[in-house]
């Protein structure tokens, strides 16, 4: 079924834009080249629910920023609703964003577990997070009704899986006002009715300074994607081969050797490193 | 010069209206005086002006208080309230300011007295007479009045003319409500008319009746020596009036007060639903009056009170000025949808605690094609989205972040309202001087925010991808190893060991201040692949993680 879905998408496009029809999908750009074209549209689909998802760490964000800096570059005016509270401005700016352009919706939504005097309850936790990530739809709702968005981020907390019927609406929201809509989240399904689904993993840079995240087309891709590697460096991704020769200090794991490694310095703050050479 | 005279029968009974539109069709009269201090009317006070529903029931002008009582028990006598007439009678006049900037309400305390009020205001020299009064009329009715219009060439024979001009009934559909003399035709107008439209005493009235002297024209007609001999200079001022050659001199009118709209309502409402109702009333007649001032909404404050002084309110803060009446009630409405009151609501108040200069919307040639209109956000709908999110998460959830020059990490930006970027078509009304004010303030502005982003390669010196900052940092236990740096990150229960860092990148600011910070920041790598932004306090040593690269 994931093989077709691609297909019907570009179906769809094509004899849209041969009849001239409002509904067909257009692409939008990712900025990076090689996700493009591992994307069925050459791009995220406009107007639909598109989801990234990831472990912490994997460089989601960085990817979900670079395509809102895609956006403000235009001039479009672009939302992020922040559901974790860890939404860090100065490096949103440093990816591209215009924050002038950038509306921010920071609700402070999951109600501690645990209350004074009651004993720890997972369903009441679980109900709490359902309601958060109903509240983050609603609140992504109301902006792309606004129409005056070209693109909103709900950043999902963690564990946090949006129900049937907000992500039912939150699609419908989203084609009937052609705002394209993005998901993070840490686990992959947690927003049912995506229409494309990325999900990033980290690679181990090997103590080099710019950072390898792998990518993988999970839905919305051609049939047979390979997964692509992507690399970030100075706060942009792009598709540039990994350095060779690692750039930085470096601390072996006990029973490890890095190659090349000097013997242990120990700094003026008292800190002992196995230094490598510098390119 | 043309005058337009409006003339506001019985005008206490309309702003009661007006304040209670639920009293439309009942029987109530206003009595001239306060209450006691048991809330009480004294027997001394006597009926001012009555509504028909109360004409019908008997009550007549000049009753006294409790006459009209014992005569129809279910009748709602009403004090007389001066500060109530008198701050009507401004914001009306501020509301026609839109139409003429040369408005006259007489003196401050006439309309206490007076049952009827006329208001005369300049008519613009390009506007056509029948026009103009249709336009009035269109006006008065958004601010909750009927009102009869006459222009003529000077004030006496505008107010004749008004007072000529019919009353629209239902059914009536042939009725003018206002009444345009041609220019130069005054004394032609006036001459048929009664008598007793000119101010004179009854004695006097029924003197020159037996004298055969029964329209105004009989009155302009006679020789000014005889009338200047038995009435003095009084009685040539009453003749040139009725020669249709009366003053016309107009008292200019500025306003003062801060804009105050309120309804009482009916019946307690507990539902926020239904209160949008009387909001869009109140929304038209503020912005009405803003828009007499040639100002618009800069903030607004909402109160809903209830009984027993208990009172919500709600703040409104639109990104763009707006003296828009729909627009308002959007705003107002999105403001309020989503909040739960606590009380019951019996009358809404509608404050502009702040004006602003209007923002005008310059049309260029090539504008408003579908394609063209696509891309253009539009204010109102962001206004209103912006609105509605705060009435959900609260006014500090819904923002825009701005960079500011500060090494601290997290001083390094602040958030500010939303303000949706201007289009190149939008300009505002003020002055060259005032714009260029502004511009001069916004590029200080736009030179700081670039100064910030000049200032952030300092603390994320070569940081790589996106960062979320954890606030407030949390604190990682100490690894094996004291002379090495964090062997291991713990997030979220989750314990995975170090294989890289890299740094650190000194931070010591602020040094100056009580909170100087000293902190040696780590860029971090876990073996799983993950990457950390840590810092080590340098007082005591201890490790905080401050950011995950993601």
């Amino acid at each position: 079924m994931q093989r077709l879905a691609p297909a019907k998408f570009q179906q769809v496009s094509v004899q849209g834009a041969m009849q001239g029809n409002a509904l067909a999908i257009t692409p939008v750009p990712s900025g990076i080249s090689s996700l493009d074209e591992a994307l069925a549209l050459g791009g995220l689909p406009a107007g639909r629910v598109s989801e990234i998802a990831g472990p912490l760490s994997s460089g989601k964000t960085g990817l979900a920023l670079g395509l809102l800096a895609e956006q403000t570059r235009a001039g479009k005016m672009v939302a992020i609703v922040d559901g974790t509270g860890q939404f860090y401005p100065p490096s949103a700016a440093a990816m591209g964003i215009d924050l002038s352009h950038t509306l921010l919706i920071s609700p402070l939504l999951i109600a501690p577990d645990v209350t004074p005097g009651v004993a720890p309850c997972a369903k009441r936790a679980r109900t709490n997070q359902d309601d958060a990530a109903a509240a983050l739809a609603r609140a992504a709702e109301i902006i792309a009704r606004s129409r005056s968005f070209s693109m909103v981020l709900i950043d999902l907390p963690p564990r946090c899986k949006m129900q049937r019927t907000p992500a039912r609406r939150l699609c419908v929201a989203a084609q009937a006002t052609g705002t394209t809509i993005l998901t993070l989240s840490t686990r992959s399904g947690d927003v049912e009715g995506a229409a494309a689904r990325i999900e990033t993993s980290p690679c181990q840079a090997l103590g080099s300074k710019a950072r390898r995240t792998q990518v993988r087309i999970a839905k919305g891709g051609h049939g047979h994607c390979p997964s692509i590697e992507l690399s970030c460096k100075s706060h942009r991704f792009d598709n540039s081969p990994p350095s060779a020769v690692p750039d930085v200090l470096y601390r072996a794991l006990p029973g490890e050797e890095a190659p090349g490694a000097t013997a242990p310095r120990a700094t003026a703050s008292g800190t002992a490193l196995r230094e490598f050479p510098l390119s | 010069m043309r005058i337009a005279c409006i003339y506001l029968p019985a005008f206490a009974l309309q702003v009661q209206v007006r304040q209670a539109p639920h009293r439309a069709g009942s029987p109530f009269a206003v009595v001239h005086g306060p209450r006691d201090a048991q809330g009480e009317l004294s027997g001394s006070r006597a009926v001012l002006v009555c509504s028909k529903a109360a004409w019908e029931m008997g009550i007549r002008p000049g009753m006294s208080a409790p006459q009209a009582r014992a005569l129809a028990p279910d009748v709602e006598l009403l004090a007389s309230d001066a500060t109530l007439y008198q701050r009507a009678l401004e914001a009306l006049a501020e509301s026609l300011m839109v139409h003429s900037l040369s408005i006259d309400i007489g003196a401050e305390g006439e309309g206490e007295s007076q049952a009827n009020i006329a208001v005369y205001l300049r008519v613009p020299k390009a506007s056509r007479g029948d026009d103009f009064a249709q336009t009035l009329l269109l006006g008065l009715d958004r601010q909750g009045y009927k009102a009869r219009i006459g222009i003529a060439d000077n004030r006496f024979t505008a107010w004749a003319a008004a007072q000529g001009a019919r009353t629209r009934k239902e059914g009536d559909l042939f009725a003018k409500e206002y009444c345009t003399v041609p220019t130069g035709g005054s004394a032609a107008f006036l001459a048929p008319l009664r008598i007793d439209l000119l101010p004179l005493s009854t004695d006097v009235q029924h003197m020159l009746e037996t004298l055969g002297i029964k329209t105004l024209g009989n009155f302009a007609s006679l020789p000014p020596p005889s009338v200047g001999r038995r009435w003095n200079a009084e009685g040539v001022d009453f003749q040139s009036l009725a020669q249709g050659e009366g003053p016309t001199l107009l008292q200019s009118f500025t306003p003062k007060q801060v804009i105050i709209e309120s309804i009482d309502l009916e019946h307690e409402v507990a539902e926020i639903e239904a209160l949008a109702f009387s909001l869009r009333p109140l929304a038209d007649r503020a912005c009405d009056r803003l828009r007499g001032r040639s100002m618009a909404v800069g903030r607004a404050l909402l109160r809903l009170k209830g009984r027993d002084d208990s009172c919500s309110e709600f703040s409104l803060d639109p990104a763009r000025p707006t003296a828009d009446g729909r627009r308002l009630f959007e705003l107002l409405r999105a403001v309020v949808k989503d909040q739960r009151l606590d009380h019951t609501v019996c009358e809404l108040e509608l404050t502009i605690s702040e004006e602003c200069d209007p923002e005008i919307e310059e049309l260029d040639l090539f504008s408003g094609g579908v394609l063209d209109h696509q891309d253009r956000p539009s204010p109102e709908s962001v206004d209103v989205a912006i609105a509605r999110l705060e009435s959900m998460f609260g006014k500090d959830s819904v923002s825009s972040a701005q960079l500011t020059e500060s090494h601290r990490p997290e001083r390094a930006f602040r958030l500010t309202p939303f303000a949706p970027p201007r289009n190149s078509s939008t300009r505002n009304s003020s002055t060259r001087k005032r714009s260029t004010k502004r511009a001069r303030k916004s590029r200080a502005k736009r030179a700081s925010a670039t100064r910030a982003q000049a200032a952030l390669p300092l603390v994320m010196n070569g940081t790589s991808g996106a960062m979320r900052l954890l606030d407030p940092p949390t604190p990682q236990p100490p690894g094996d190893d004291p002379h090495l740096p964090l062997s291991n990150i713990t997030i979220e229960g989750i314990q995975s060991p170090v294989v890289a860092t890299f740094g650190p990148t000194k931070v010591n600011t602020e040094w100056w201040s009580n909170t100087p910070v000293s902190r040696d920041y780590y860029e971090v790598e876990t073996k799983d692949g993950g990457r950390y932004w840590v810092f080590k306090k340098t007082e005591d040593g201890q490790y905080y993680l401050h950011g995950i690269f993601d």
